[in-house]
């Protein structure tokens, strides 16, 4: 469609690796399946829907720019999924920024994290709220355990860390996130 | 007893669950591969490049024109029916940046066929908006410079654009008959930094040219003179807003009624979501932009509407009506909507050229006069599911081949 090129036998794929009607017509259909799950990970990682969905949009964006360099295209899903953790991880970094600088951007989340709050009960939002206050790679090893219950091999592949981290990392996060819970109590 | 792990698996699940089921909103694939998303902190950091760029005065820049170009994707798909064609324009202009840096494709929009393609002068790099007139062959494009800083880390060439320099516009002119193109440089006395122009709209006689300036401002130029207004929000600053344009890159953020007296544009607002079209006065007085513009759409307390638009809002040539995409709750589906000029609510019941179910739309690019045939984008749903542009009306969608799947990069 419209002006895209393809390489001839390169499946689409355009001069950055990007690709044409084909990849569009596919990331839209991976999209359509496996949109609202991810957006779920990603408000159970931000705690806010608008965020959510900016950094699913973003991983299908990058997923469709890069469709000419996957290898196989079965392995799309697990891209797009990495790519939302690490849009995700981003997401919080700069929202930290925000808060050491007080800039604005902190009042941004908070007005979104306020409207996630008003939809869950006050038990729910402590744990989550406990829950990001974690370190990166505990709250994201937890996500991936408990949420969207993969095996340790699973995560140590999705963080790119070894399976005796990821226990270690599991065990370490849910000791953490029972203290603070505890001291909140 | 219940331990922290089954608090935690219940947490997540809650969280997880105030997210309905079908609920996502329509995937916007980037205008072309390595467009840049409009993400303005990334814009913010640009390296500062020197050299800012002179027009003098009104000249016919240099032009690379190619006729008969044949779409690069194939063959031209069979033409779309003559009925649904009744009223839109004949030809429109999309950027492409196939071949970086990106350049004007002026199309047949019955049939996609490639009519002729425009490069940007020197040394302006690339083409950043365009914009078209109501008599579907003269058109506004602004220039940027492109300077290649670097390939890119994740596929984008946005490292490639000078944001720093100002931009130039230029007046394309396409004649049907002959098939031949003319660009012709704009004198625009303000130096526009390529990193403030949010959206540009030339009005419908081709007079006068609308800008969308960051955080707040919109500058309307009389092209034959260079003569400009501005209307700045009073307090509006980058970091707290509010904002003009669209929180997303989607569609033009600016629309004219066809008389050239109002302009409608949407304000975001701090919490990042669009939450007002506004409609600007362009005879009012006072330089204050909250001064001279009323609220034309309010998104809030609308109950079954999520409280923003999907996409960009257009108002009607007509000045009836703003048409645009919101999200509506219960169900939750994404729908074409509009809203009463006058008095801000949907106009209910919706009128025919609501949207078919088979469409998930995301951005209105253009509509006739009472807004009763529109060219929108959006996700055509089912085993066939796939990004298109089209036309609707009453109901019925009917792609365009050949039309773009982007929406911030193209105008009829």
């Amino acid at each position: 469609m419209g002006a895209r090129t393809s390489r001839p036998g390169s499946g689409g794929g355009g001069a950055d690796g990007a690709a044409g009607p084909d990849a569009a017509q596919a990331v839209t259909a991976l999209y359509e399946a496996h949109a609202v799950g991810l957006i779920r990970l990603a408000v159970v990682m931000l705690g806010d829907r608008s965020a959510a969905e900016d950094v699913v949009q973003e991983a299908f964006c990058g997923l469709y720019r890069r469709w000419g360099q996957l290898a196989d295209p079965a392995r799309a899903l697990g891209y797009v999924r990495a790519s939302t953790l690490n849009g995700c991880r981003s997401e919080l970094r700069q929202r930290i920024r925000a808060q050491r600088r007080g800039g604005p951007a902190l009042g941004a989340a908070d007005a979104a994290s306020a409207e996630q709050a008003a939809l869950l009960g006050e038990e729910h939002q402590r744990v989550l709220n406990a829950l990001r206050r974690l370190p990166e790679r505990q709250r994201e090893a937890l996500v991936l355990r408990f949420y969207l219950d993969q095996t340790e091999p699973e995560i140590a592949a999705a963080m790119g860390i070894s399976p005796g981290t990821v226990k270690s990392t599991t065990s370490r996060g849910l000791a953490a996130l029972g203290r603070l819970l505890e001291a909140g109590s | 007893m219940i331990t922290t792990q089954d608090r935690l698996r219940a947490a997540m699940q809650a969280a997880a669950g105030t997210v309905p089921p079908a609920s996502a909103p329509p995937l916007r694939l980037p205008a072309e591969p390595g467009r840049p998303r409009a993400g303005r902190r990334w814009l913010r950091a640009m390296t500062p490049l020197a050299a800012a760029a002179a027009v003098a005065g009104v000249v016919i820049a240099s032009l690379a024109l190619t006729r008969g170009v044949t779409s690069s994707s194939g063959p031209a798909e069979s033409a779309a029916q003559p009925v649904a064609l009744h009223g839109v324009p004949a030809f429109y202009v999309a950027l492409s940046n196939a071949a970086t840096p990106a350049q004007a494709v002026i199309r047949a929009t019955a049939t996609g066929a490639v009519v002729a393609t425009v490069k940007p002068p020197r040394p302006y790099g690339t083409f950043k908006f365009v914009t078209g007139a109501a008599d579907d062959r003269t058109f506004v494009l602004a220039a940027q410079r492109w300077w290649p800083i670097a390939s890119g880390t994740r596929g984008l060439a946005a490292e490639k654009r000078d944001n720093t320099t100002p931009v130039a516009f230029f007046r394309l002119r396409f004649d049907p008959a002959t098939g031949t193109a003319r660009l012709t440089a704009l004198h625009v006395a303000r130096k526009i930094p390529a990193s403030s122009l949010d959206g540009i709209a030339v009005s419908p006689d081709s007079s006068r040219l609308a800008l969308a300036l960051y955080p707040a401002q919109i500058e309307v130029i009389t092209l034959a003179t260079g003569s400009a207004r501005q209307w700045t929000w009073p307090g509006a600053a980058p970091s707290t807003g509010p904002w003009v344009g669209n929180s997303k890159p989607s569609g033009q953020p600016l629309s004219w009624t066809a008389n050239g007296r109002t302009l409608a544009f949407p304000l975001t607002t701090e919490s990042g979501g669009i939450t007002w079209v506004m409609l600007l006065n362009l005879s009012s007085p006072g330089s204050s932009l909250q001064s001279a513009a009323r609220r034309g759409v309010s998104f809030l307390g609308l109950g079954h509407i999520k409280p923003g638009p999907v996409g960009n809002a257009l108002i009607t040539p007509d000045g009836t009506r703003i048409t645009t995409i919101t999200m509506q709750l219960e169900p939750s589906q994404a729908r074409v909507t509009e809203f009463s000029a006058r008095t801000g609510q949907p106009v209910s019941p919706p009128p025919p050229g609501t949207t078919p179910g088979t469409l998930t739309p995301w951005s209105v690019l253009w509509a006739d006069s009472s807004g009763s045939t529109l060219i929108v984008n959006g996700i055509r749903t089912g085993p066939s599911a796939a990004t298109v542009t089209g036309i609707l009306r009453r109901g019925r969608f009917t792609p365009l081949p050949g039309a773009p799947l982007a929406t911030d990069n193209v105008a009829w």
